[in-house]
């Protein structure tokens, strides 16, 4: 029955036809040329890629670094005033919870600065290595990761403080220092963006390996690909890829200490996709439509397959997002207890996997330069 | 009969191949004798040395665990380096960035547990090599208390989370079947759905190997006799990399149906095997460490039906067999009998081929 509900997706023969929309793109494109003779830029559209980098650049990235960073700071703040009694363990775990929904925002953009600080990895890794956290707690000193990151982070601060319920010196001296990490690294990223990154970002406009476009939608596809989909939902599930062992892994959630809003941080980060792929940002809580990659598919028009992809993303982000209301919290029950309905709203996830990775990428023409890495 | 179905499938399908290759030179190819498969220039297609290279590991951290049988005493952490192949961010082997443990359960989303089941396996070996709940019975270090036999438990427990995963699951599922085969990878001659096959198949046998060893080895004696394992594997597996050669999918997915049904078959007829010797030595009174040696490996291989590509038995169920034989010492000629006979009937093995394994 597993099998069953994987074969919707994979089945064997689709190896060749992946690459019929590619052959079928050229074709038309090649018309494309032909009759507009003098088009505009090398995709053929009119779309200004420029407008969108520098949405995205302006209106979406800075400002979610921004919170992100500021975020960690109330957070470091926070467990601070508990370490000298001036807050209560409940503000912690309030202000985690907070910090964590922030990082939704901000997690697809795992290139650039953040790449190179390595934030992704180092702010939300899990499950966490409990027994490593506890040396670390006994140990007293600070070193920060160098390949194993499930000791770090918001899940080993979530261990911590969501695991216990008193505290002792040693384990709010090892608190502050993750949480002063997270203000260090949130710092640094935010800065790189803001005084140099930006500018690089925004003025590389093309579609080509390395370009903007190509870093930025790279990290689209792969984070919520793999930490979107798979982490949040697929891991706890029990399947990953075209494996599912049958069984789910509840201690896979995201926020596994916690155990009260693993649901909230997986529609945050759908809701965060949303808003990047349609451009959309906020300003005072009002939300404002800006350029973005619901934009370029329309101005393909009808013959790439580009305003009906829209469609078909709009529609499937809708049913996602009602799907993922379907859970329940603790996710770590639910998936365990509704083992089958909690697949069919992994497979709601799935299916944006297709229309993103495979279909938008193709007609936005830029290639998936990700895959697994597995050295055979 | 599932078997016998897919055999009568195979050949009919390949008759048709035959004889509609004879009027159709366009789609015409044949299944080599051997598996060699050269592409236009006459340069070889074939590679799977990394898998050698983890055979070739797994023979020598089984070495050093045998040490232990003659009384040495073991590190645990010598053994999750040669596991990991990691010695303090350099490699315990001479086979760069190639590892066992990386490939134990790989893509699986329990593949973190499954290693530390692994590792923990090697904590109690080390642990019994330096006297705690461990003695060498009838030359094999055994648990005191349950009779288990670590040695056993971790090599062919990889044989089957590591060797036999990589063939059925990973490597011919849909995620290393659904890519391009069009042309060859760069700085190669071998498309990449040519080369993940040929993975799979180099977790299986190694063709400039004297003898077969694991997975090609253990498809062979009475599973071979009775099942035809190792018959159907070798010629499967050649069948279907010269379907992918010609481009010819389905006749591939074919083949991977009988891979795995195949693997399945060896998996579970070796652990039936091991359950016939384990019963016979308890009826005839046989010493108690080779009638437990039996079992342990009997376990292991139990283990690994885990991890066919279309398995037959749940996780649960598996888990359930393992742990009624956590202690070998209390398991009665009927017990021995009972988990056999499951295996046999979900595997669809007739009754008198069970009994003869």
């Amino acid at each position: 029955m597993n099998m069953d509900v994987l074969n919707q997706f994979n089945m064997f023969n689709t190896g060749r036809n992946i690459f019929r929309p590619v052959l079928f793109l050229a074709i038309i494109s090649s018309f494309l040329f032909y009759s507009c003779g003098n088009g505009t830029d090398d995709s053929g559209s009119a779309f200004e890629r420029s407008e969108l980098l520098e949405n995205y650049c302006d209106n979406i990235i800075i400002p979610g670094y921004h919170n992100f960073n500021e975020a960690t700071i109330q957070l470091h703040d926070i467990v601070s005033d508990y370490a000298d009694g001036s807050s209560s363990l409940y503000d912690c775990r309030e202000e985690l919870q907070s910090t964590w929904m922030s990082w939704q925002r901000v997690s697809p953009f795992g290139f650039g600065p953040a790449y190179n600080n390595l934030l992704n990895v180092t702010v939300n890794t899990y499950p966490v290595d409990i027994a490593q956290i506890e040396l670390d707690i006994e140990n007293g000193s600070w070193n920060p990761p160098v390949s194993e990151f499930d000791h770090f982070g918001l899940p080993a601060i979530d261990y911590i403080l969501n695991y216990k319920n008193q505290h002792t010196d040693e384990e709010i001296n090892r608190l502050l220092m993750l949480t002063n990490q997270l203000v260090a690294l949130s710092t640094e990223v935010y800065n790189d963006w803001e005084q140099s990154y930006a500018d690089d970002f925004k003025s590389s406009t093309g579609t080509e390996l390395g370009s903007s476009l190509s870093s930025l939608l790279n990290a689209f596809n792969q984070i919520y690909e793999q930490n979107v989909r798979k982490q949040k939902l697929g891991l706890p599930v029990g399947i990953s890829g075209s494996i599912d062992i049958g069984y789910s892994l509840p201690e896979n959630v995201e926020a596994y200490y916690a155990n009260t809003y693993s649901i909230e941080l997986l529609y945050e980060a759908l809701i965060a996709f949303e808003d990047l792929y349609n451009g959309d940002y906020y300003i005072n809580g009002v939300k404002i439509e800006g350029v973005g990659l619901d934009d370029y598919l329309i101005t393909l028009g009808e013959y790439d397959y580009g305003s009906a992809l829209n469609d078909d993303i709009l529609s499937q982000l809708a049913s996602s997002k009602s799907a993922v209301l379907t859970l329940q919290n603790p996710l770590s029950d639910y998936v365990v207890n509704n083992r089958s309905d909690a697949i069919d709203v992994y497979l709601e996830l799935q299916a944006l996997v297709v229309l993103w990775k495979v279909d938008m990428m193709g007609s936005l023409g830029v290639d998936i330069i990700y895959q697994d890495n597995d050295g055979d | 009969m599932k078997r016998i179905s897919y055999l009568l499938m195979s050949v009919m399908c390949a008759s048709i191949l035959f004889t509609s290759c004879s009027t159709d030179d366009d789609s015409s190819y044949t299944v080599p004798d051997t598996y060699t498969f050269t592409d236009d220039d006459g340069n070889s297609t074939v590679s799977y040395s990394g898998q050698t290279a983890r055979k070739d590991m797994l023979g020598e951290i089984t070495t050093y665990m045998k040490t232990g049988n003659s009384g040495a005493v073991l590190d645990a952490q010598e053994m999750k380096n040669m596991y990991a192949n990691d010695v303090n961010g350099t490699d315990y082997f001479s086979y760069s960035s190639k590892d066992l443990k990386s490939k134990t359960g790989n893509g699986r989303p329990d593949a973190t547990n499954i290693q530390a089941y692994f590792e923990t396996l090697m904590d109690g070996l080390a642990a019994a090599s330096s006297g705690t709940d461990g003695e060498i019975i009838d030359g094999y270090l055994q648990s005191s208390t349950t009779g288990q036999e670590w040695v056993q438990l971790i090599e062919k427990g990889l044989m089957g989370a590591c060797f036999h995963h990589n063939i059925s699951t990973y490597y011919l599922g849909a995620d290393k079947m659904n890519v391009d085969n069009t042309t060859p990878e760069e700085g190669e001659y071998y498309t990449e759905m040519e080369h993940h096959w040929d993975e799979a198949y180099g977790y299986f046998t190694d063709d400039d190997y004297d003898g077969e060893r694991f997975w090609s080895k253990y498809a062979g004696g009475s599973r071979e006799a009775l099942l035809g394992t190792q018959t159907a594997l070798y010629e499967a597996f050649r069948t279907g990399r010269a379907a992918i050669s010609a481009d010819d999918m389905d006749t591939r997915d074919e083949q991977i149906s009988v891979i795995r049904e195949y693997m399945e078959l060896a998996v579970g007829g070796t652990a039936i095997y091991y359950l016939n010797k384990g019963y016979a030595n308890l009826s005839a009174g046989d010493p108690v460490g080779v009638k437990n040696h039996h079992l342990a490996e009997a376990e292991a291989f139990i283990h690994g039906l885990k991890f066919g590509g279309e398995p037959s038995f749940s996780g649960v169920e598996i888990d359930d067999m393992m742990s009624a034989m956590s202690n070998y010492n209390n398991l009665s000629g009927e017990d021995i009998l009972s988990i056999r006979n499951q295996i046999a009937t979900g595997l669809g093995i007739s009754d008198s081929d069970r009994d003869n394994l």
